[in-house]
Formats: C-alpha cells, sequence, structure tokens
C-alpha cells in the first residue's frame, strides 16, 4: 500500500477514536445534569414553610426556657434540638416576644424577657441548614438524594428573604414588639455564645 | 477403592454445602473503592477490611480506578464469586446505580460509604459524609478569614459525583451572600493532586491576584498550595480542603493550609462492615441514608485532631 495512503488511514482512525473519546461540556451542564429533575425543591420548601411549620408551631420551645435549661440541664437543653447528622452542631425550633432595641442592615437586636443573651434576630443574611433542621420534621429519607435535601435548604432561605423579611423590615421600628419562631444553631461542644441569632421562620409585628 | 474414593468426594461436597450456608466465616465481604490512588479512599477501604476480619469475615479490596466501566467489572466478580455484601465507595452517583441494582437482584447487600448513589432503594443503606453542613462552616470560615471581600478560585472534585456538588453548594451557599467576594475560576481536577497542582499553574497565569482558594478535597488543596509555592503566592493565599487527610493536618499545624473539613472514614467504614455484619444476622430495617458529621478544623482546634479523626 501506498505510504501516504497509510499516513491518511492511521490519521482518520486516529481522529476517529480521538473524535469519540473526548467529550467537552460545560461544568454548568454536568452541575444541573446531577440535580434530579423531577424534584421540585421550591415547591417543597414554600409547602413547609408556608403550611407544615404553621401547622406544628406548638413543637417550637420558648427562648427564655431553652436558655434557662442551658444553665440548668444542658442535655434536657438539647433534648430539644434536632439536626440532620449527630454531630455537635445541633438546631432548636424557638419561640417567643421580643422588644426591638436596636436594627441595623443585618439584624433587629431584641430584648426577650428571661433570656441573658443577646438576641439577634437575622434579617440579612439567612445561611445554613437551621430553617430546614431547627423543627426536626425533614428527613433525610424522604429524598433521593442529598442534594436534593441540601437544596431545599437554600430555597427555604431565599424564601425567607423573599417572603418573611420585606414585610418584617417594612414595619418594624425601635420599641416595636415582634412575635417570633425562629431557628438557632448552637455547637453543644461549646459554651452558649453571648449571642444567639435566630434565623426567622414566622414573624409578627404585635403592637403595630 | 473406588467406592472409598466416591464417598469421601461425597462427604467432602457435603460439607462444603454446609460451610457455605451455615456460620458466619463463610460469609465474604467484598469493598470497592473509587480509588486507591488517593490516601483518604485507602485508609476507608482499609478499615473496612479490617473490622470486617474483626467480625470474622474474609474480605477482598478492588479498586475502580475511578472508572465505572471497572467499577461493573468488580460487581460482576465480586457477584460471581459469591461475596454475600458490598461495601462500596461509588464512583458516579448516577452512573453506578446499576451496579448496585444488580447486586441487589443477585440477592448481594451493598452498604454505600462515604459517596451515595441517586437511589433511595438500591442500597440497603448509605452512610454518607455531611460534606454540605460543613462546607456551611468552611464558607462562613472563608468568609471571615477574607474579611468578606477579594477573589477566590474554586477547585471541584469529579463533577459526577454528588460529594463535589454538596460540597460546592454549601460553600456557595454562604459564600454567595458576599457581593465583594469574587471567584474568578471554577474548575475540576477530579480529587487529584498532581491535576490540581496543574489546573492551578494555569489559573495563576490569568489571574496572579488571587486571596483564596476552596478545594473539594485535601488533594487538591495540597496540588493547589504546591503551586501557590511555586509562584511565591503561598504566604498571600488562603486555601482550605476537604477531608482530613494526613498531608493537609499537617500543613494546617505548619500553617500552610487554613482549613479542612474532617471526615471521619472510621466510622463510616467500622459502621458499613458492622451493618453487614447485622445484615448477616438477619436485620433489615437500615436507614436509608445516614449523614455522619463532619468538623472543621483550624489552626485554632489542630490540637484535637489526627489524621483522618480526632485524638482518642
Amino acid at each position: 500500500m501506498h505510504k501516504g495512503v497509510k499516513y491518511a488511514l492511521f490519521t482518520a482512525a486516529f481522529l476517529l477514536v480521538g473524535y469519540n473519546s473526548i467529550y467537552v461540556k460545560k461544568l454548568s451542564e454536568v452541575k444541573k445534569a446531577t440535580e434530579t429533575s423531577e424534584f421540585d425543591a421550591l415547591a417543597y420548601a414554600k409547602k413547609f414553610l408556608n403550611k407544615t411549620l404553621p401547622a406544628n408551631k406548638e413543637k417550637a420551645i420558648s427562648l427564655a426556657e431553652l436558655t434557662q435549661l442551658l444553665k440548668s440541664n444542658p442535655r434536657k437543653a438539647y433534648s430539644y434540638s434536632n439536626a440532620q447528622n449527630d454531630g455537635n452542631i445541633r438546631y432548636f425550633m424557638v419561640k417567643g416576644e421580643g422588644e426591638i432595641l436596636k436594627l441595623d442592615e443585618d439584624n433587629a437586636y431584641l430584648q426577650v424577657a428571661g433570656v441573658a443573651p443577646k438576641v439577634l434576630l437575622a434579617t440579612q443574611y439567612i445561611l445554613g441548614n437551621a430553617a430546614r433542621d431547627g423543627s426536626g420534621l425533614i428527613s433525610v429519607d424522604e429524598f433521593t438524594t442529598t442534594m436534593e435535601m441540601n437544596t431545599v435548604s437554600e430555597e427555604l432561605n431565599k424564601l425567607i428573604k423573599a417572603e418573611v423579611l420585606p414585610r418584617f423590615k417594612s414595619d418594624a421600628k425601635l420599641g416595636s414588639k415582634v412575635s417570633f419562631i425562629g431557628s438557632v444553631q448552637l455547637n453543644q461542644a461549646k459554651a452558649v455564645p453571648d449571642s444567639l441569632e435566630i434565623i426567622p421562620l414566622i414573624l409578627n409585628i404585635v403592637n403595630h | 477403592m473406588k467406592r472409598l474414593t466416591i464417598a469421601v468426594l461425597i462427604l467432602a461436597i457435603l460439607s462444603g454445602c454446609s460451610s457455605s450456608n451455615g456460620g458466619k466465616d463463610s460469609k465474604k465481604i467484598a469493598i470497592v473503592v473509587s480509588t486507591l490512588n488517593n490516601p483518604w479512599f485507602v485508609f476507608l477501604a482499609e478499615t473496612a477490611a479490617k473490622k470486617a476480619k474483626e467480625l470474622g469475615y474474609e474480605s477482598k479490596i478492588f479498586d475502580s480506578q475511578n472508572n465505572t466501566a471497572l467499577e461493573s467489572d468488580h460487581f460482576e466478580n465480586a457477584i460471581a464469586s459469591g461475596y454475600n455484601a458490598i461495601l462500596f465507595n461509588p464512583t458516579d452517583a448516577a452512573g453506578s446505580v446499576s451496579n448496585v441494582m444488580k447486586a441487589k437482584e443477585a440477592g448481594v447487600a451493598v452498604f454505600c460509604m462515604d459517596r451515595e448513589v441517586n437511589s433511595k432503594d438500591a442500597a440497603t443503606s448509605q452512610i454518607l459524609s455531611d460534606s454540605y453542613s460543613a462546607c456551611i462552616e468552611l464558607g462562613k470560615l472563608f468568609v471571615q478569614s477574607l474579611n468578606k471581600k477579594g477573589k477566590y478560585v474554586e477547585l471541584l472534585g469529579i463533577v459526577s459525583d454528588n460529594n463535589t456538588w454538596n460540597r460546592s453548594k454549601g460553600f456557595h451557599s454562604v459564600v454567595d451572600n458576599y457581593p465583594d467576594l469574587k471567584m474568578v475560576a471554577q474548575q475540576s481536577a477530579d480529587f487529584d493532586r498532581n491535576k490540581a497542582m496543574e489546573v492551578m499553574e494555569s489559573i495563576l497565569q490569568a489571574h496572579p491576584d488571587i486571596d483564596g482558594v476552596f478545594c473539594g478535597n485535601d488533594a487538591m488543596a495540597m496540588g493547589a498550595y504546591q503551586a501557590l509555592v511555586a509562584a511565591g503566592k503561598a504566604e498571600k493565599v488562603k486555601v482550605m480542603g476537604f477531608d482530613g487527610a494526613e498531608d493537609a493536618i499537617n500543613s494546617i499545624k505548619e500553617g500552610k493550609l487554613t482549613a479542612t473539613a474532617m471526615q471521619f472514614p472510621k466510622t463510616i467504614a467500622e459502621l458499613a462492615a458492622t451493618y453487614a455484619d447485622e445484615y448477616f444476622k438477619g436485620k433489615t430495617d437500615f436507614p436509608k441514608k445516614l449523614p455522619i458529621p463532619v468538623e472543621v478544623v483550624t489552626s485554632e482546634n489542630i490540637d484535637k485532631y489526627i489524621a483522618y479523626g480526632k485524638k482518642e
């Protein structure tokens, strides 16, 4: 066989094998493909925030009772906590009523009767799994993948920013009384911090 | 003599049958791991094998070399060779489901370790590091370390693995709330140290002024750090990894890496082997998915940790 034809055949074979061996995809496409398309995390989060939580709000522990228990009987206090794993980071669904002492762009600072640590109601950074896990109503076994469950966390945090906080921010003033149901993250390996950050779930200005 | 030989043979066969149906030492456990080219997975596999041995079972480790086709071969071999359970660290959350289903159909229980498969029912149980929650905490630390502003790079692991995205999403669920933190590059380095070094070298050509690097595992963090050292930027750039591997722990002690997230491969591997033992003894009720906590390790709490776990 002519040398030129041989080289041409080899090159064609090489290109054919090469073309079928290498795939170039955008990272964003791969990421999207890993998220199961049937699961609607936003719908799940909406139902949770607007129906499941209000129907189970009596499960929240009073913030005053919790802070007192953390001092007197930490083991009992942590029996009210929830998390998806059995690590040191735990979440509590808490309720209470407080007076707004200060407002800044990140928080509303509340005075809550019977609560020694400062109470910060988060109004800017709604982060982490507190909103999802505080109530203990969401279980990993409900989901096909942990990614689905984690997306619920993200959607819940976005919903709180979009639906719970704007109304509160427009109505809240210094001296206003706020009734709240929210979620608090604590690390049981560490001492109770000087200030407790509450991720709001349900907020009402009671003397507006 | 011929009759005697036949009788002996029949006896031998019968005794063989009774042994394969009876005591626990007749059960075999296959340990199929995504790669043995990463010390973390070597530790996971060896710990599982050690625990299986302690529980009285024969076991064998299979290395999938991050290749789903090879993983499929391992499953077929394990099923054909009569293994009764598979302790499994998948290569691909979606692609590995069919392997687990194959084992299930053959009556072989599969217990996933660290990485999950995209199915609620295929595996008997999935014991998984809670990567997302840990990366929320790493994200908070990253924001604090960079004082809420700066340019950063993210190195992702294998893009078909759920851990890659759980880590990335956990991190971004925090960091993306700070508009002055700008991600200038996001690339996969397949959880591989050498690839991470090459990728980082090339990113540094285009973005020499970065302030932080977030990596989906410690091997990539070490590779990125090496590239930063070579570029004379290691002092300035904060590098974070994930795993709690030996070199990362030493590196945090020496003030090189800023942080990692300690997974507990010993807990995961031992629990998987224990579940297999319980399964052989008749237990059927296992948690479908069991998230294992992961802890953030920095120079402040490094004294509490050793490679792959906490000090006893």
